[in-house]
Formats: structure tokens, C-alpha cells, sequence
């Protein structure tokens, strides 16, 4: 078995009048794994659902391998898929369901139990194997479910959501699992989550989506340090970047509520911009820092998280430090200029910086 | 359960049941009780005189061969009749379902025959199985003397067989088709990625899932196949040629008002009561146990 690469051109789909694929464009290269990243409702599953076949897309085409397979049934097309809601067979016991593909697939009985075994063992399912999904938890059904796709060692592997029902350190050893489990097959893999904690751990790429568009594609590091879009900027990370309101101002960039630092960006139109900054980019007590009061503090045990206020704008600052900073306590936030991200205020897009002036930092009061 | 509306006393639930209860016990327990009354004396022709024999009816019925002859009819009609109405309602149902886009249409067309009167029923199929005008009868035509329903027993248990089907396939087509509309999606997608096609799906899927409702129509086409059976043969055959349709429920009527043998043929509609109460037993607490264990 090698891998194949998916190709998704001109894609588009409505339900109604509700578009919810415009056209997209995606390359999902061989052997890779690819996740697919968006809000609730942007159009994932469906996306997923049109590359297995259960989908039938207005417009565009499919390919998987090198084949069209627009027009092909999806018992034909090659993929194994975890439906987010599971649908395990409920007729079935739990090696029936696993062992119902392969059974299909012409193995003989031997093999099939012994693949079952293996997926069996692999998601701790050994118990379980004579149960009906009826009666099994909603985490356990989960893990059928995978087990089903894995069995089976098809080049494509579709993830709906696979991890979404379990709990926090399952959720955590399964995907080490899953990423050495598809190391080890090689086949080429699409997981849908709205979990960017996931998206940012098991993906060699990322397809980030947003109404039905792709938002922004790239590597993991790609869209955490350089977000196309406030969108983008928003989503990723925990907690995610912060977005002031800022005016550009000369050669400087001033930011609504205080403070003000060199432009490192070509003067837009509008001259508003937004400015991303990402939560542990900032330093709290710098003397030359900008002002800003405390509002609350989350103690996360390894780090905290302080949420304070610039003017009428919320910052979020991690800190890994010791001390603890207390409701009203004024701060001195800085940051190095080659953290922070320009974004035009009205379209939203990044604004490319034109040089990287090294560390300057942010001053109070640095207008002529 | 939960009733939904709540009475105090028993005097209005048992006004407002009242109609139905008096037309139920005029109709059908007072009769039942009579036929049971009768089954156990030896009655005059006209039943105007009578005496007791206890179990007598039951033992002559018991040692005579035809009323063998009549089960044994009746066994295979009904198990023609089931299989071939549950078969072809099944295969219409799953068509239907597999093209669910265009099924629509086909699906009120194939209802349609559940409201024919069973009598038009009986003209139209009488016509159509005729041997000399219906469009069966063109096959005299090709092969002369090759249709003769009217005198060959297997042709005319096959045309009886067919005309019961016809009555029962749409009652189980309806019953089908929202059986399997009931069945999620998401399995019948689930299994096409498994890698299986359509009539797989049907066998591994849709079939295992439609239980219930095959049992469930399995008792009622049976108890049909020993009751309602019996106009179908009025109509078409009146039990012939010879005895080779004469089922449990026309010999029945045969033995009592032909033969005016009132008391054997009341012992033979009690025994017929038994199997049909024996089937509603075998759904209820067998199948019906069953299927909400697994379910
Ligand atoms: N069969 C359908 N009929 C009408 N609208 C649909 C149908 N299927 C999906 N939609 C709509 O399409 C949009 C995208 O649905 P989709 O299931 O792809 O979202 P998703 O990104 O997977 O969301 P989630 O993360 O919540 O699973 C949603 O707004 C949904 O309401
Ligand atoms: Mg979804």
C-alpha cells in the first residue's frame, strides 16, 4: 500500500442558501497528516463526508492518487473514516464492527482476528470485544470507531473528530497513538477538530477554515507565527493572541488606550491597524512598558494567566514566573517589535512587515 | 406507557369504550362464545335442537383425514402466501429506499393498491388470471391447455397464493419503507466506507435492522393467510379444483353451511382460533421480547 495524495479543486457546496464550501482549493499531499482546522459549523465534516464519497458536492472534483474519483462511490474510493457521531453498527458486537471491513475485504478469518487483536490492544478495547456499542460509554464507542478505520490499513484515514468524547489524558495518549500509528502506516491522513491543542500536536500541516474558505494553510508554526488574518490569529493558540486597535501613525504605531512603538509596516489607506501579540511575547515589568491594570489572574500551576486591561482593551499575559499579581495592580507590558503581528483593521490580513528592525521596544510616550 | 389524560372513577372511561365494547361483544365475543357452545354439542342443521357431547366434535374433526388434508392446504398457502407477500414488499421497499430522491413518487404509487376494496380485488385478479380473456390466458395462446387454474391444483393454489399477496404487499411495503426511512444514515455510510455495496448493505445492514418489523409482519400476513384468506378463495376457487384450495378457513364455511355440520365446523373454527391466538402469542412474547432485548 503507498500513500496517495488527495487534491480538492473548485469544491463548493450549499445547503439551501447556506454556502458552506466556496470553492476550495486544497492539496493534501501523500503520506502527510493534515489537519483540518475551523469554528463549529464552517463546513468540516462536509468537506470530509465529499472526500469519502457521502457528499455529493455542487461543483469540483476529487482526486485521490492521481484518480477522478468525483463520480465514484465511496465503497470504491479506498478511505476508512471515524464518523464524529460514531455509527458504530448497533446489531454488532465490537469485533464485528472492527472486523467487518476486513471481512469485505476478503480476509480470511485468521487474519481478521489477529488485526482485530491488534487494534484491540492498541486502543485498550480487549475487554470489550463481545459488547454492543449500546453498551459501551461514549469514549469507548469512540475508540471502536477508530479502531475500525485503523484496522483496516487504507491509504486514506479520515478523522471526524475522533478524540472529541474522551477525557483529558486519554485524549492526550491517543494522540501520541494515533501520530506513531500513522507513522507507522503511512497512510495519508485528514483529521477534522476544532481543537487547535490538537491541530498544533499531531499535524505536519494545517488547513485552517472559516466560513466555508480556507482561511490559512501551512505548517503548524506557520500559522502560529505568522497568521494571515486576525482570524487566524484568534484561533490558534492557548490562550490565543491578542488583537489591540492601533493607528498608524508616522513612523510610529500607537496603540488605543497608551503606548506606542517604531513602525515596522508600510503606511495602510486607512491607517488603523490591529496589532497581535502573542500571551508569552509580553514582558510584565518593564519600566519603560505601557500601563495596564490587572483584572483577574488564572494560576494554572505551571504558569498564570493575567488578564489586564490596556485603556477599554483586554490583554492576555502568561507568565511563568513566581510572584502573584493581585485585582487593580498596575502593569508595565512590553514586547520585542519582532513579536508582534500588523494586521489591517478592516480587512483583517496581515500586513508585512518591510524590515526587521531588531528589538525595539515598546515606550510610552515615543511620539515626536 | 404514560396515559396522557387522567380519569377520575370508572363511569366516563367506560361510556366513552362503550360503543366499540357493545359492537365488539355483539359481533365477536358473542358469536365466539356461541361457536364454542356449539363445538361441545351435537347441533340440528338449523341449530334449533341440541346435545351435549363434550369433546366429541374435536375428536371427530381430529381422526377425520380431510380436516388433515385442509391443515395441510393451509400450511402451504400460508407459507407461500407470507414468503411471497414479505419478499416482493421488501424488494419494493428497499428499491424505493436506495433511490430515495426519486422513490418518492413510486412510494405514494405503491401504497395506492392498499385502498382497493378486497372484492374489486377479486374481480380484477379473477379477470386477469382468467384462462380464456385474462392476459394470462395468452400463454394458451403459445402453449395451448398451459394455464388451466381451474383445473390444474398447483396452477390454482399458485393463482390463489398470488391474489393474497397482492391483498397483503402493500400493507407491508408501507410498514417497510418507514422502517427502513427509520434507519440512520450514518450506517448505511459507515458501511459503504466499510467497503460494501448496495445489496450488501441491504443484507448486513438494513435487513438485521428491519427485525422487528419482519416479524411483526410476519404475524399479521400469517393470521391473514388463516382468516382472510377466505374470500380470496370464495371469489376465485370456491376451495377447487377437487380440495386443492380448500383451506382450514373455507372448509369451515363449506362443513357448516353446505354441509350444514354446525357443530363440526364450530370445533374446526376454534381450533383455527387456537393457531391464530398461538401466532399472536409467538409474536408478542417471543419476537417482540426479543427484539427489545437487542435493541
Ligand atoms: N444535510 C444538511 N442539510 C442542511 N444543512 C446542513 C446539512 N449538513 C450540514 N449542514 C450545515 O452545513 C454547515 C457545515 O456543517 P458541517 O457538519 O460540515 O460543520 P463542521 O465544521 O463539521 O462543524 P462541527 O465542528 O460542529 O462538527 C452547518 O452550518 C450545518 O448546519
Ligand atoms: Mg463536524
Amino acid at each position: 500500500m503507498s500513500a496517495a495524495a488527495i487534491r480538492v479543486q473548485g469544491l463548493s457546496k450549499r445547503f439551501g442558501s447556506r454556502v458552506v464550501m466556496n470553492d476550495l482549493d486544497i492539496d493534501f499531499a501523500a503520506g502527510q497528516f493534515t489537519v483540518v482546522l475551523g469554528p463549529s459549523g464552517c463546513g468540516k465534516s462536509t468537506l470530509l463526508r465529499s472526500i469519502a464519497g457521502l457528499e455529493e458536492a455542487d461543483r469540483g472534483t476529487v482526486h485521490i492518487g492521481g484518480a477522478d474519483v468525483t463520480r465514484t462511490p465511496p465503497q470504491h474510493r479506498g478511505c476508512a473514516m471515524v464518523f464524529q457521531n460514531y455509527a458504530l453498527y448497533p446489531h454488532m458486537s465490537v469485533s464485528d464492527n472492527i472486523g467487518y471491513a476486513l471481512k469485505l475485504a476478503g480476509l480470511d478469518r485468521k487474519e481478521r482476528e489477529r488485526r482485530i487483536g491488534e487494534a484491540a490492544e492498541l486502543l485498550g478495547l480487549g475487554a470489550l470485544l463481545d459488547r454492543r456499542p449500546a453498551q459501551l460509554s461514549g469514549g469507548q464507542r469512540q475508540r471502536v470507531a477508530i479502531g475500525r478505520a485503523i484496522a483496516r490499513r487504507q491509504r486514506v484515514l479520515l478523522f471526524d473528530e475522533p478524540l472529541s468524547n474522551l477525557d483529558a489524558k486519554l485524549r492526550q495518549e491517543m494522540r501520541i497513538e494515533l501520530r506513531r500509528l500513522h507513522d507507522e502506516i503511512g497512510a495519508t491522513t485528514i483529521f477534522v477538530t476544532h481543537d487547535q491543542t490538537e491541530a498544533m500536536t499531531l499535524a505536519d500541516h494545517i488547513v485552517l477554515l472559516n466560513n466555508g474558505l480556507v482561511e490559512q494553510a501551512g505548517t503548524p508554526m506557520a500559522l502560529y507565527h505568522q497568521p494571515r488574518t486576525t482570524f487566524v490569529a484568534g484561533f490558534i493558540g492557548t490562550p490565543p493572541m491578542n488583537l489591540l486597535t492601533a493607528r498608524h501613525e508616522g513612523h510610529d504605531i500607537v496603540v488605543d488606550g497608551g503606548g506606542c512603538f517604531p513602525a515596522a509596516i508600510k503606511a495602510n489607506s486607512s491607517a488603523a491597524v490591529m496589532i497581535g501579540i502573542r500571551p508569552e511575547a509580553i514582558d510584565l515589568d518593564d519600566p519603560r512598558g505601557m500601563a495596564a491594570v490587572v483584572e483577574a489572574a488564572e494560576d494554572l500551576g505551571s504558569h498564570r494567566v493575567i488578564y489586564a486591561r490596556i485603556g477599554q482593551q483586554r490583554v492576555l499575559v502568561t507568565y511563568s514566573g513566581t510572584r502573584t499579581y493581585v485585582r487593580g495592580e498596575t502593569l508595565r507590558l512590553s514586547f520585542s517589535s519582532q513579536a508582534i503581528c500588523c494586521f489591517d483593521a478592516i480587512s483583517g490580513e496581515r500586513i508585512e512587515p518591510y524590515s526587521t528592525r531588531p528589538a525595539s521596544f515598546l515606550a510610552e510616550g515615543c511620539q515626536p | 406507557m404514560k396515559s396522557s389524560a387522567r380519569f377520575h372513577g370508572h363511569w366516563i372511561p367506560l361510556a366513552l369504550g362503550l360503543p366499540q365494547l357493545v359492537l365488539i361483544a355483539l359481533f365477536f365475543y358473542w358469536p365466539t362464545l356461541k361457536a364454542f357452545w356449539w363445538s361441545l354439542h351435537l347441533v340440528c342443521p338449523f341449530g334449533n335442537c341440541s346435545t351435549f357431547v363434550g369433546l366429541g366434535n374435536y375428536t371427530r374433526e381430529l381422526t377425520d383425514s380431510s380436516f388433515y388434508a385442509a391443515l395441510r392446504t393451509t400450511a402451504l398457502f400460508a407459507a407461500f402466501g407470507v414468503s411471497l407477500s414479505i419478499a416482493v414488499a421488501l424488494f419494493l421497499a428497499a428499491m424505493v429506499e436506495l433511490h430515495r430522491r426519486t422513490g418518492g413518487l413510486f412510494r405514494y404509487l405503491l401504497i395506492w393498491p392498499y385502498a382497493v376494496a378486497g372484492s374489486v380485488l377479486g374481480v380484477i385478479l379473477k379477470v386477469a388470471a382468467s384462462p380464456s380473456i385474462g392476459p394470462l390466458g395468452y400463454l394458451n395462446t403459445l402453449w395451448p391447455g398451459f394455464w388451466q387454474p381451474y383445473l390444474n391444483g398447483t396452477q390454482s393454489m399458485l393463482m390463489v397464493v398470488f391474489a393474497f399477496a397482492w391483498t397483503q404487499i402493500p400493507f407491508n411495503f408501507i410498514v417497510f419503507v418507514a422502517a427502513l426511512r427509520a434507519i440512520p444514515a450514518e450506517y448505511l455510510a459507515a458501511a459503504a466506507i466499510d467497503g460494501a455495496d448496495p445489496v450488501r448493505r441491504f443484507i448486513d445492514i438494513q435487513l438485521p435492522m428491519l427485525k422487528p418489523q419482519l416479524f411483526f409482519v410476519a404475524t399479521i400476513n400469517l393470521i391473514e393467510s388463516f382468516t382472510n384468506s377466505f374470500a380470496i378463495v370464495d371469489t376465485m376457487t370456491q376451495g377447487g379444483p377437487g380440495r386443492a384450495t380448500n383451506i382450514l378457513a373455507y372448509k369451515i364455511y363449506t362443513d357448516g353451511f353446505i354441509g350444514l355440520d354446525l357443530s363440526g365446523s364450530s370445533a374446526l373454527s376454534m381450533m383455527l382460533m387456537l393457531l391464530v391466538f398461538a401466532a399472536c402469542f409467538v409474536q408478542f412474547f417471543v419476537f417482540e421480547r426479543r427484539a427489545r432485548q437487542e435493541g
